[in-house]
């Protein structure tokens, strides 16, 4: 028996280094194992599988937003203005911000009680107000220059030559200027529900225009598919050469 | 809505039979796809690296690192967890260690646990040691920062990095570091490298670069990837990696092949095992008289 350990033991650090290393890619390896046993049919070691990572990662979560937000940005100025250890605002000010936040977060607890909904819907259109009006900031600095950069009033491009200084026509952005002319104006047309597309010319490009979006959705189902397989071989990279490769 | 599948497949021809594989078997030959490139390797004695050709999105965040100059800092923001690993990871490292292999000052840091830990040891303390580089000095790694809100993180950090910072993962008064010598704002940063699984580029580009005009790149999924292309474009994005293609490109032309080259050969596997189904699901398709015979064998199994 102790021989047998003292192998196990020889074996460990000679493949993995440390016994922490070998539990670790162990475990990572039969948990993505155990999850992929789902594409085969539901069974209790994917659902095991599952329900731990879920445990996990909620209890980690509780955690981090203790340690990265509670402690070091509400607990430790509060408790530090009483005790004299950390007052950056001053004891009063640091009273006053700490009693504020249990004040308007218990608020948002009122959502439960009809007779009190009112502290909370308070509480929401400072959070709203606030966020709000940075959204509108946000959209309009992320969005204008959207718009001003599809407005190519020039089907042609041109392209200067470093060395000689000489202006030339360029053939592949004229080609890509057009075709993005071509695709915006007949993608718009398609969303024109106002008045019945009769002519068959507007007929026509609302036609075209469908088939440049169905084409659009294509390459964003393509993408997504790619995504999903790049993530599986990067598991299939995991447990064939950073945990079985290293087993031999 | 449940796919209905006929349970006695007699009587069907081999051509009908295609429509009708149990996804099972689609899922075995999948693995199989991947794992080719493994027996090649095993087989044949040498790695069957397809060849990877850098797109002018991936080029963006090369070209603007090389011009990079020597008093400004990049803030990189891994916004991303181990789930998009196989596809941020080579983004995030790779642009990593061309900075540092170019010394080029940088700010790291994640609002996931475990990823400062796993970029300290794979990319800055080995690729730190090959090129001589110093936390603190050439880089700062500030740990987890937990990000609430991105909007108002952005307005906030935006005129005071220091002070909003204020600490390194080490417990370091950031402001003191070397690396952060004549940094204040956003108007010392030459580039936001935002790497991510969601759009995370867009508080930067709509709150902070109106601003202070600095550069912004994205370290895209593959399912980013379409609805950023625009925001290329316009020039608000000076460049982008899209899924582990862009983390490919980039390794191969840094010169360090790693997961992400070794991957997307098996992407590549994966990919011409997806064409060759729908080409048979096609043909399987049409040979069985289209769309009129589909409906009907549905109702007959209904």
């Amino acid at each position: 028996m102790a021989g047998a350990a003292h192998a196990l033991n020889s074996w460990v650090h000679a493949h993995f280094g440390t016994w922490i290393v070998f539990t670790g890619l162990t475990l990572g390896g039969l948990f993505t194992l155990g999850v992929y046993s789902f594409l085969y049919r539901e069974n209790k070691v994917s659902r095991i599988c599952e329900h731990i990572f879920l445990g996990v990662s909620g209890a980690l979560g509780v955690v981090v937003v203790w340690e990265q937000t509670l402690l070091p940005k509400w607990w430790k100025p509060f408790v530090g203005a009483f005790t004299g250890d950390y007052r950056p605002l001053g004891a009063f000010g640091h009273i006053i911000v700490g009693a504020m936040a249990i004040l308007l977060g218990a608020c948002w607890y009122f959502i439960f009680s009809r007779k009190y909904l009112w502290l909370a819907r308070l509480v929401m259109g400072i959070v709203i107000g606030a966020t709000s009006g940075l959204a509108f900031k946000k959209y309009f600095g992320a969005q204008f220059p959207q718009i001003t950069s599809s407005v190519k009033l020039s089907f042609y491009a041109m392209k200067t030559d470093p060395i000689t200084g000489r202006t030339a026509l360029n053939l592949a952005a004229s080609i890509n200027n057009l075709i993005f002319i071509a695709i915006l104006l007949s993608v718009m047309v398609y969303f024109f529900f106002s008045f019945e597309q009769r002519h068959f010319a507007i007929r026509g490009m609302s036609r075209f225009g469908r088939w440049c979006l169905m084409i659009t959705f294509g390459a964003y189902f393509g993408n997504t598919v790619m995504a999903r397989m790049a993530l599986f071989i990067e598991r299939f990279q995991f447990v064939t050469e950073k945990w079985i490769g290293r087993m031999f | 809505m449940a796919t209905i599948l006929p349970k006695d497949k007699r009587g069907m021809s081999f051509i009908e039979r295609l429509q009708w594989i149990d996804r099972r078997w689609i899922y075995l030959m999948l693995v199989f796809a991947v794992a080719l490139p493994a027996i090649w390797k095993v087989v044949f004695k040498k790695r069957m690296d397809l060849p990877v050709f850098m797109f002018p999105d991936t080029k963006g965040i090369y070209d603007t690192i090389e011009q990079a100059p020597r008093d400004k800092i990049v803030l990189v923001s891994a916004d991303w967890g181990f789930a998009s690993l196989g596809e941020n990871g080579p983004q995030t490292i790779t642009v990593c260690y061309h900075m540092l292999k170019k010394g080029v000052r940088f700010i790291f840091w994640s609002g996931d646990p475990a990823i400062p830990g796993y970029m300290q040891r794979e990319c800055f303390d080995r690729y730190g040691r090959l090129f001589g580089r110093k936390e603190g000095v050439d880089y700062a790694n500030l740990g987890q920062k937990v990000i609430p809100n991105r909007d108002l993180f952005a307005q906030a950090l935006m005129d005071d990095i220091p002070g909003y910072f204020k600490e390194d993962r080490r417990g370091r008064k950031l402001a003191d570091l070397p690396v952060m010598k004549g940094i204040k704002d956003f108007s010392n940063v030459w580039l936001f490298y935002t790497v991510g699984a969601d759009p995370t580029y867009d508080s930067w580009i709509g709150i902070v670069q109106p601003k202070y005009k600095m550069k912004v790149g994205f370290g895209s999924t593959g399912v980013m990837v379409p609805q950023t292309y625009p925001f290329l474009e316009s020039g608000q994005l000076c460049g982008m990696l899209s899924g582990m293609r862009g983390g490919a490109e980039y390794e191969a032309k840094m010169g360090i092949p790693g997961d992400a080259t070794w991957g997307i050969t098996r992407q590549s596997m994966a990919h011409l095992l997806v064409i060759l189904f729908i080409i048979l699901g096609n043909i399987g398709f049409f040979a069985a008289g289209g769309r009129k015979s589909q409906v009907s064998r549905l109702e007959s199994v209904r």
